[in-house]
């Protein structure tokens, strides 16, 4: 071992372990300073580094675990690990229900367990199927053979079990089969609400209505969603629409109730409809045949024929182009290229008559000389305010966009008039409707139960004074006009305009006997709060309507009763139309002294 | 002196080990018992949703109309005899009931409707009898969920819910 002129004296106590590497050192008391050089000198400082890492790593482990007991003893803090063992096991996760806007619940999941099976594992396919065929005698013994002896590893054998099936399926202790955790989607209502609800599938994915376009929110489980839908009133109205249809032998029917200020839809009829639990149930609907899953409320888009009347008397007059003292030729049928407008029979108008009384008696000539003072363009933006040019927004799915001229010819501006050559969704309509009697603010319709008093902004479509003046136009139709007959209701002001249009088939309109019947009705017409609409589909006039199939004789009962049957449920006291007050909200002269525009 | 140390550490090491085992035992104690509630909770919920469905089937609408026009002889009260409770008037004071029948028995012999009973305030509606207030209840449907916590584990006994599972 040589001695070098830089010597690092390295403290410690070196044991005879260095070895032979340091013969010098062995004999040398312990206490001695030793010094070492070399490769020796570099593995000792190497062994002395590690050392003192490791022992730092251990202290500061120790550290942490002294400063985590403290934390807990002294301290008294809580690990986040804590809470976990006071959550009960997750739950699992059920669709979330759908109400009314009573809290009545619309739909909803509840617990079952499903039935499945491991081909490969089953010992006996043929015993186990005829045992699970005695249990379930909704699927035969085949049907269960073919899925036991399948190839692959997992079947389904049957969907939601009830309990006690379940029980009955484990006494059979058949090997290979098993339950799986599963949820069943209710309708208590059934076929009532289905065309709002729509359904979902036996995964319980949402697949119209409300069911798809709420689909993401309904899966996660949270809050129920609650609709503008009024159940009791759903009720009424789909039996009183279902009594016409069956009456009158109709291909179908529908209805609406909405309330006038808020836009909500408080009923939704579309007749036929399906039994939402079963939608598969019913054959497919053959050619010329209406279809339960389609909505005519929402996608269905038809010409309205003479409700129109209300938004063309109302333009003519918001226009402040005709005053509601001018009297316009409804006699002279009007020709048109190869077209001619012409009235009913029986409801012609000899002379020149008062807007009133074109409006009272659905004079379809008289309409198309008051349009033709206000032109083509001002009835398109009208319309376009009205939302009747454009596909709504809607909560469902199911939405159909409506068909408008293009362009829009001076004969469309004749012809919309008196409501064809247009075609809108019923649901557009009665907020059009609504809107005009309303005071004249337009607001969306909607299928969601607005909060208390959140009531949307809205769109000024026409004046108050003119919505004055239609509430009391409308109001002539029930008491004089085409609803004379079964609209009104005594007890409730009613307003409202009946419609008949031809159904247009095959691009042409039809025969007799294919008509679009409906009637809307507003309540109490002094204070307007609630629209109810009603159309037959295809009525077949009988002898209590005297062969009649019009909207005045086929849907306007309806709405009546509808309205007899809604009002003293939601608690409208009833008014006493003799009184002078009412009187005075509700006069319109017929027969004022205007001036007479002559056809041009 | 080290035997004592040692010992020390012993003794301190097994009441260690007793108190770790009692603890870890009574925390699957507590835990099984958390777990057991929970698996109730999840029964009587689901037994719940079960029942609420049920209830909701017995108050759809459609049904009960059915079974009113089946069972009952009642009709949907006139729109004529809904009033306001403004409309129904106060009761007459014992003055005033004094004055009133002294002036009906001082007319008496003059008509056939000279009675001692206080007019209405409207005759028309006097006439069609007394002014029955409707029975404008919104709705009973909301008060259902104390029916459905009492009814716990009779689930079971929602019938009609469980017969729409089963058909399929």
């Amino acid at each position: 071992m040589k001695r070098g002129q830089t010597l690092i004296p390295l403290e410690g106590v070196i044991g005879s372990r260095l070895g032979p590497a340091l013969p010098e050192s062995v004999a040398q008391p312990s206490s001695m300073i030793v010094t070492v050089e070399g490769i020796a000198r570099q593995t000792l400082e190497q062994a002395r580094t590690r050392l003192v890492v490791v022992g730092a790593l251990f202290g500061l482990a120790l550290l942490v675990v002294s400063g985590r007991l403290i934390d807990l003893a002294v301290l008294g803090g809580t690990g986040a690990s804590n809470q976990n063992h006071m959550l009960p096991p997750a739950d699992r996760v059920v669709r979330a229900d759908i109400l009314d806007r009573n809290g009545h619940v619309l739909a909803t999941s509840i617990a079952t367990a499903s039935l499945f099976a491991d081909p490969a594992k089953i010992i006996d396919a043929p015993d186990a199927a005829r045992q699970l065929a005695t249990l379930f005698p909704d699927i035969t013994y085949g049907e269960f053979l073919q899925k036991l002896q399948g190839k692959s590893r997992f079947t389904w054998l049957r969907r939601h079990l009830t309990p006690r099936q379940q029980y009955d399926v484990n006494q059979l202790g058949i090997p290979g089969v098993g339950f799986q955790p599963d949820e069943r989607r209710l309708y208590p209502e059934g076929s009532e609400v289905a065309q709002v609800i729509g359904y979902a599938d036996i995964d319980s994915h949402g697949i119209a209505g409300i069911e798809q376009s709420f689909d993401g929110y309904l899966a996660k489980g949270t809050d129920p969603l609650r609709l503008s839908i009024d159940i009791r009133l759903q009720h009424i109205l789909h039996r009183e629409v279902a009594a016409q249809v069956d009456e009158f032998h109709a291909m179908g029917g529908g209805g609406l109730i909405m309330d006038t200020h808020t836009g909500e839809i408080l009923a939704m009829v579309s007749l036929p409809d399906f039994d939402p639990e079963q939608p598969g149930a019913e054959p497919k609907p053959a050619q010329g045949e209406p279809d339960p899953h389609f909505n005519r409320m929402t996608l269905g888009v038809y010409e309205m024929g003479s409700i129109f009347k209300v938004f063309n008397t109302a333009l003519a007059l918001d226009s402040g182009k005709v005053r509601l003292s001018d009297y316009f030729d409804a006699w002279h049928p009007i020709k048109i290229g190869r077209f001619t407008i012409h009235d009913f029979k029986g409801d012609e108008l000899p002379g020149y008559s008062s807007v009133a009384k074109i409006f009272e008696i659905s004079s379809n000539i008289g309409s198309a000389q008051m349009v033709k003072q206000v032109g083509p363009e001002a009835q398109e933006r009208f319309m376009d305010e009205l939302g009747l040019t454009k596909k709504m927004s809607l909560e469902v799915p199911e939405v159909g966009t409506p068909r408008i001229p293009h362009p829009w010819r001076p004969i469309n501006m004749l012809t919309i008039a008196f409501g064809h050559g247009i075609s809108v969704t019923p649901v557009q309509l009665v907020s059009a409707i609504c809107s005009i009697a309303n005071g004249g603010i337009l607001r969306p319709a909607t299928l969601i139960e607005r909060p208390d008093g959140e009531v949307p902004q809205g769109v000024r479509v026409i004046s108050n004074e003119t919505s004055d003046t239609m509430r009391r136009l409308m109001r002539l139709v029930v008491t004089g006009g085409t609803a004379k007959q079964f609209g009104n209701v005594p007890g409730y002001l009613v307003g409202g305009k009946t419609g008949t249009a031809e159904k247009i088939m095959l691009g042409a309109y039809a025969k007799k006997h294919a008509n679009l019947s409906s009637f809307v009705g507003v309540f109490p017409m002094n204070d307007p709060r609630y629209a109810v609409f009603a159309t037959i589909d295809e009525p077949h006039g009988n002898k209590k309507s005297a062969g009649f199939e019009t909207g005045g004789w086929v849907a306007a009962p309806a709405v009546a009763r509808v309205i007899s049957s809604m009002g003293p449920l939601l608690g409208i006291p009833p008014v006493d139309a003799d009184s002078p007050v009412i009187q005075a909200k509700m006069e319109i002269d017929v027969n004022p002294v205007g001036r007479h525009i002559a056809p041009n | 002196m080290i035997r004592i140390t040692t010992l020390l550490w012993i003794a301190l090491l097994v009441v260690a080990g007793g108190t770790v085992m009692h603890v870890s035992y009574q925390v699957r104690h507590v835990e099984k018992h958390i777990s057991d509630l929970a698996r109730d909770t999840r029964q009587e919920q689901e037994a719940i949703r079960i029942l609420t469905a049920e209830w909701d089937t017995l108050n759809d609408p459609q049904r009960i109309d059915g079974l009113a026009k089946r069972y009952l002889a009642l009709e949907s009260t006139p729109i004529a005899r809904v009033v306001t409770l403004e409309e129904i008037p106060l009761r007459p004071s014992e003055e005033q009931l004094a004055n009133l029948s002294a002036a009906a028995s001082a007319k008496v012999g003059k008509g056939p409707r000279g009675n001692s009973r206080p007019a209405l305030n409207r005759p028309e509606e006097a006439a069609k009898g007394p002014p029955a207030v409707a029975l404008l209840t919104t709705t009973t449907i909301n008060t259902h969920s104390e029916h459905v916590t009492q009814a716990g584990n009779t689930a079971g006994e929602a019938r009609l819910v469980l017969a729409r599972v089963e058909r399929r």
